[in-house]
């Protein structure tokens, strides 16, 4: 097993790498961008850029749908943020309409402006959708090989935890001042745990921490210490499907490439590293739940670890303009899934 | 770099508005060829000089009995002239005169005399966009009803009417209803100008290609010169003459929610969707849309050194 650095320093600071990766990774990859959850009455929508895409997820009353959320008169970005668009999707600029079916509805002045329109011709562009436990994700393509074939074995090693049965009951943006992979490579870094979080995962054994790779995915999964087995407080909402060792341990997985989650025997969370500038990253946090649970205090909870991360990962991010920044000697076993993190990466580029 | 039409109502591909590469060329083969504002007669004292920045030349204009003008450090001549109280530069000291270049712009916007009225507020923003766009939606009557539903409210867009003068273009529209009597105008703070007549008491939108949309009414004339600062990024420069004694302070948060909270805003939306991969321009309006394309077709005739668009 080799661990070594493979990226240069470019690829955490060059506009050229950013887009490539925007186009050719990040862009051509099923995503999370909401939940169920997030849809209850026909007309909400929920928008997210995929890459280089924007996208908008619809629920039309009956079904979720996936949009391009590209007016197809003159490219616009249709709707912004979230919240509902009654029966009709609108573009600001001009009024083209659209149903909540994708269909062109509504041309202004059409007769006089555009003799020759056939509405049937100009729908909105499809993406595609899926749901996960819940979860819903999105592709660019319409086209796109099933979601359980990019999810791959991760379903199958997540423990107990079903998600679906959750609900969601918090949702964040942290803005990180760094590369998206350097907080990806943190998040699949054993060897930091004993010491950036040294007392925000005090309680938990890392020495016990067992990992696995998964194609590009990797899962996790580490115990409670003894001694945090007695003292430490009980939960105040554990969720009551989990089944053995997961009613104490914590677990922190990839979905290569840039979709984390982590669990603990209270939360299901999952945080999207959105790109959107070489040394920026927006992390799209949400968190699911036993319906009741206290959100703002597991919100709290997660923010524990997640701003260390956060301040890690900008520290670096800081370094690596210097002349002299570079790369030591990893961690043998303990940082080889960053290896393994580049591999993927290099891969998807073409470059490996 | 090959141009290729990338719709039926575009000819501009989406690159052209993101590319680093566009935007150098854009600043070697398009203002390079044209004339570009770079201030005011108000901005240069007598014996005094200002600076500017054109296609991406530094240069030194100055006023010492005559007008003259020299890229910086290099000291090369360029061509400076001055209509309207308004100062061009051209990097070719041997270009065709200003007035040549304008056609028959300057007789085609009413009795407007900027230089006769004062600035009386000068306001610049950036817009996370390509300048083109900006242009493109300064010259779209099609959004008047839409996008300014009530900002404009007050304008007849049915009765609007525009023309082409060479690559710059005209455009007026009446008010609805019964103009508005010059006491109401007056009672907002601005004067009626003294230099036109009733008909131009409507909404005037013009262009001095390729960047200097312009706007009037009865109590103003502004100029917006879309500034490029970079593929994605655009200043606007909005500067507001009127008659001596007039009160911009009403006026100015109206014409700012048209330019900037309006405009801007389509601006920005379009830019963010320039790089999807789906991103396309579908049908434009017959007529509405149509000066887009002639502003397009006048930016690639200009990148390829020829006379203009067909016409």
């Amino acid at each position: 097993m080799t661990t070594v650095y493979r990226l240069g320093p470019d690829a955490y600071l060059d506009d050229d790498w950013f887009r490539r990766e925007q186009a050719q990774l990040v862009g051509t990859t099923w995503t999370l961008v909401a939940s169920v959850d997030d849809f209850a009455d026909p007309g909400d929508f929920m928008t997210a850029v995929v890459g280089d895409a924007p996208l908008v997820v619809v629920f039309d009353g009956t079904r979720l749908r996936a949009f391009h959320n590209l007016c197809r008169h003159r490219g616009m970005v249709m709707l912004e943020g979230s919240g509902n668009a009654g029966n009709r999707l609108a573009c600001l600029y001009h009024q083209w309409q659209y149903s909540l079916e994708g269909a062109l509805r509504v041309v202004p002045q059409r007769r006089e402006q555009f003799p020759e329109l056939d509405l049937d011709a100009w729908p909105l562009q499809p993406a595609a959708l899926a749901v996960w436990e819940g979860m819903v994700f999105v592709h660019p393509d319409p086209d796109a090989p099933p979601l359980a074939e990019h999810l791959g074995a991760v379903p199958a090693n997540i423990g107990t935890f079903r998600p679906g049965e959750l609900v969601q009951v918090a949702t964040d943006v942290i803005e990180a001042r760094c590369n998206w992979k350097l907080f990806v490579e943190n998040h699949v870094d054993v060897y930091h745990l004993w010491y950036l979080h040294d007392r925000s995962l005090g309680d938990f054994d890392h020495t016990r921490f067992e990992h696995a790779t998964l194609g590009g995915h990797w899962v996790s999964y580490e115990p409670l210490r003894p001694a945090a087995e007695r003292d430490r407080p009980a939960p105040v909402l554990p969720i009551r499907h989990l089944e053995g060792r997961d009613r104490t341990g914590i677990g922190a997985h990839l979905l290569f490439p840039n979709q984390m989650f982590a669990t603990t025997v209270e939360l299901f969370a999952s945080y999207r590293a959105v790109p959107v500038a070489p040394d920026r990253t927006l992390i799209d946090l949400r968190i699911r739940a036993e319906p009741g649970a206290d959100g703002a205090a597991l919100l709290r909870s997660v923010h524990a670890f997640v701003d260390e991360d956060v301040a890690a990962c900008e520290a670096v991010q800081a370094g690596m303009r210097s002349p002299r920044f570079s790369v030591g000697p990893l961690a043998r076993t303990h940082e080889h899934p960053i290896t393994v993190f580049h591999d993927h990466v290099l891969a998807a580029l073409g470059a490996a | 770099m090959t141009v290729t039409a990338v719709a039926a109502g575009q000819m501009l591909e989406p690159g052209a508005y993101w590319s680093a590469e566009w935007y150098e060329r854009e600043q070697a083969e398009l203002f390079a060829r044209c004339w570009n504002l770079v201030g005011t007669v108000d901005d240069v004292a007598t014996g005094g000089s200002l600076h500017a920045t054109v296609a991406g030349r530094a240069a030194v204009v100055g006023h010492d009995g005559a007008w003259w003008g020299r890229t910086v450090p290099d000291g090369s001549p360029v061509a400076v002239d001055v209509w309207a109280g308004m100062v061009f530069v051209h990097l070719d000291p041997d270009a065709e005169p200003l007035l040549a270049w304008l056609r028959d712009f300057p007789a085609s916007i009413g009795g407007y005399r900027p230089e006769e009225l004062v600035e009386v507020a000068r306001v610049r923003f950036d817009v996370a966009a390509n300048w083109k766009l900006f242009v493109e939606n300064h010259v779209d009557v099609y959004h008047l009803w839409y996008l300014h539903e009530q900002s404009l409210a007050d304008y007849d867009h049915p009765r609007a009417s525009y023309r082409f003068c060479g690559p710059h273009w005209v455009f007026y529209e009446p008010p609805r209803g019964r103009p508005m009597a010059r006491a109401e105008l007056v009672q907002q703070g601005m004067r009626v100008i003294t230099s036109i007549d009733e008909s131009w008491y409507g909404s005037g939108a013009h262009l001095i290609f390729p960047n200097v949309p312009i706007a009037s009414g009865a109590t103003f004339f502004q100029t917006y010169q879309a500034i490029p600062r970079a593929p994605e990024r655009t200043t606007i420069d909005l500067r507001i003459r009127a008659e001596p004694g007039s009160d911009p302070g009403a006026f100015v948060p109206l014409t700012r929610a048209v330019i900037e909270v309006e405009d801007g805003l389509a601006c920005e939306r379009l830019q963010a969707g320039m790089r999807s991969p789906r991103f396309a321009v579908g049908p434009l309006a017959r007529a509405h849309e149509l000066p887009i394309l002639r502003f397009q077709a006048d930016v690639l005739a200009t990148m390829a050194g020829t006379d203009g668009a067909p016409g």
